[in-house]
């Protein structure tokens, strides 16, 4: 357990001035607490009192992002030198990565457990000294309701925080990523204040686990490649950044723009998110222009595939098929559909919303996290993708002409050079 | 048996090395020698297999170097390369830093357990075994390295200047005696790299001399010794890579005398 404790959780200074610090805030409050009761009555100690008991429930709260930042830094992301030890190995992804894990564990339970109680033993005594009388005439569910969410807090930013820095891990390699799960927690924040903190913590839950199993996904798979690749990377090279699984797939085409806006369509994708996610989060938005929402999203789905169709594959592009007649081709298609399911999910949320009369701003918060959702988990793995997909995509390394005698293979005749013909639908 | 045919590699337009071939069989030891800039660590990457050669190819036990998969994953069973400037994990001790490279390398844990015992002895570390890696000095983590190196039982050493990074003459001593040790008593092979050829004279069987990326001669060190009528293998060195130094010498001290 202590081997389990010293690979997976931050150094012991940090463990130790984290709960020294809460547990010395502890004390302090309740000597001040006590000394103020006894020399100017219950009144005043609850005024002298109620901000150190914030201040020591959100480090306990806030200990939860940095077990997360900690666990995904972890990862040995490819190009770092834990890779390059690991790739010098006889390591494979089937065995457990050797300096501690880097994803949760079953043992984090017992540790988020702890600082769930934390979180919410400060949450009852904070209401207890501030609003003793509300407490005992509110709704009997009120208290267990708010105690529970805030016991279940620490597992919820857990997991966003590990899914958010994983993300970004695999994604640009950034290793100072406890930034982004800060941005994430502030933006849960004010949008909790705005719609009321129950329900920001099923929200956030959904999207966590959504976010953290394909994060999961995404890492497993960059790192089964581990044992695959020298270890002797050049520094320019960028095949480490996270790009859509079709530019992965067309290898070689040239560096233009196209390429250049595909490769950080993720990037992209993310800002947009945010700015939307700002948008509807902070202005009184009306429910009348709800309706904005999928159709922004259905809009850059579309703008999306345009750009990838015309950058990695034009003789599949619109032209193309619209010059053969062919408008659908199932196999290749594949890959666009959760921009399709992100359309129609959105507006599944968005019309009873609209019709049951739900609170505009209660509405977009579920048809954001909808969206990220069904985004995120109904993606098709590159390896599944270029493994089953009927169509023959992939660009060919070099025309081959045919040999004489006839026994060598032709070119397609009417395909763009360097292109295998679509087989199974052409 | 570790074979290299007719190697030539590249950074950029530079040329680093040019048709390197050798062979060393298995229980000798090889220590390649060269001035610095002459491809001694980038023939040890190639044997590493962290780069693939521009030209020839690099086989271990009959295993080309990245070649499939399968054939790698079985050549890095065997095969342990520790770089000049080794890696350490944060947020861990020296001893569960050998207990993973054991691991990693699926060597059992009662095996680890006693062997990392006796590693951490011999190389002076048990004090500090139970330490956190990064309080420990430049020295220490030569040893640590090192130790990690041996935890993992490979028929095949790579080890790029072992004799470097501050390791003390306890240190020294003890990493000659097991190199040795490995070599004639349990059939093991050994690559190492040194720029001072007093350091491997005791443990080499074969020395190989790189220059601007060629090989200049590759012998035993007593022929080697033979063949130049020195008395140690840093004098045949001198004689064989550096003949201008002693002429230079001469001349800056009689430089030194006029002015």
């Amino acid at each position: 357990m202590s081997d389990w404790y010293r690979r997976s959780l931050p150094s012991r200074r940090v463990q130790l001035a984290f709960l020294l610090l809460i547990i010395g805030i502890d004390v302090v409050v309740a000597a001040v607490w006590l000394s103020i009761r006894i020399a100017w009555g219950a009144e005043a100690a609850r005024v002298g009192t109620d901000f150190l008991i914030a201040i020591s429930g959100i480090l306990s709260t806030l200990s939860a992002p940095l077990l997360a930042v900690c666990r995904a830094e972890r990862y040995p992301a490819g190009g770092s030198e834990y890779a390059g030890f690991l790739a010098g190995s006889p390591w494979t992804e089937a065995a457990a990565t050797p300096f501690g894990p880097w994803h949760p564990v079953r043992k984090d339970v017992g540790i988020l457990g702890v600082l769930g109680l934390l979180a919410a033993s400060h949450l009852g005594l904070f209401l207890w000294l501030n609003t003793p009388d509300f407490i005992i005439s509110a709704q009997p569910l009120f208290l267990p309701a708010v105690i529970t969410a805030t016991f279940l807090l620490p597992f919820v930013v857990f997991v966003l925080s590990w899914a958010v820095c994983g993300y970004v891990r695999v994604a640009i390699g950034w290793r100072h990523s406890i930034l982004i799960p800060a941005l994430t927690l502030g933006m849960l924040l004010h949008v909790g204040r705005e719609i009321g903190a129950l329900a920001v913590i099923p929200l956030a839950a959904l999207t966590a686990i959504a976010g953290s199993i394909a994060v999961y996904r995404r890492m497993k798979s960059q790192l089964s490649q581990i044992p695959l690749v020298p270890t002797a990377v050049p520094s320019s090279d960028r095949s480490g950044r996270l790009s859509h699984a079709n530019r992965q797939l067309c290898p070689g085409v040239p560096e233009t723009f196209g390429t250049w806006l595909l490769d950080r369509m993720s990037g992209v994708s993310l800002l947009l998110s945010v700015v939307a996610g700002t948008l509807f989060a902070v202005p009184a938005w009306q429910r009348d222009t709800l309706i904005v929402l999928p159709l922004f999203v259905s809009l850059y789905g579309l703008f999306f595939a345009g750009v990838h169709l015309e950058v990695c594959a034009p003789h599949l592009g619109l032209a193309a098929r619209w010059s053969r007649k062919q408008l659908r081709i199932p196999g290749y298609d594949r890959a666009f559909a959760p921009i399709l399911w992100l359309a129609l999910s959105s507006m599944a949320v968005l019309v009873p919303g609209y019709g049951l009369e739900i609170p505009p701003r209660l509405t977009v918060g579920v048809t954001v996290a909808v969206a990220v959702w069904v985004s995120l988990v109904t993606r098709v793995e590159i390896a599944e993708w270029s493994l089953t997909a009927p169509a023959r995509f992939l660009r060919r390394p070099e025309q081959r002409r045919p040999t004489r005698g006839g026994g060598g293979q032709a070119t397609n005749a009417g395909q763009p050079a360097g292109y295998l013909s679509e087989s199974s639908h052409t | 048996m570790i074979s290299v045919t007719r190697v030539c590699h590249h950074y950029g337009l530079r040329p680093t090395l040019d048709d390197v071939s050798f062979n060393v069989e298995a229980g000798r030891t090889l220590a390649i020698v060269g001035p610095n800039g002459s491809g001694k660590t980038t023939l040890m990457e190639l044997l590493a297999g962290l780069a693939s050669p521009a030209e020839g190819q690099v086989t271990l036990n009959g295993i080309e170097r990245r070649s499939t998969v399968d054939d790698e994953l079985a050549i890095r069973r065997q095969t342990f390369f520790l770089p000049a400037s080794s890696w350490f994990p944060r947020n861990i001790t020296g001893r569960q830093m050998l207990m993973a490279t054991g691991e990693c390398w699926q060597i059992s844990i009662r095996r680890c357990f006693e062997h990392i015992e006796r590693l951490l002895t011999v190389f002076q570390l048990g004090d500090i075994a139970d330490s956190d890696i990064t309080g420990y000095s430049t020295g220490q983590r030569k040893k640590l390295s090192l130790c990690s190196a041996l935890i993992s039982e490979c028929p095949i050493l790579l080890l790029d200047e072992p004799f470097s990074g501050g390791l003390d003459p306890a240190g020294i001593t003890a990493l000659k005696q097991i190199l040795q040790h490995l070599t004639s008593q349990e059939d093991r092979t050994v690559v190492l790299t040194s720029p001072v050829p007093e350091l491997v004279e005791e443990v080499a069987d074969e020395v190989l001399i790189l220059q601007s990326g060629e090989i200049v001669e590759h012998a035993p060190v007593s022929e080697l010794k033979d063949k130049t009528g020195a008395v140690s293998l840093d004098e045949a060195l001198r004689q064989l890579i550096f003949p201008e130094t002693q002429d230079e010498l001469r001349h800056y001290f009689e430089q030194e005398m006029r002015s």
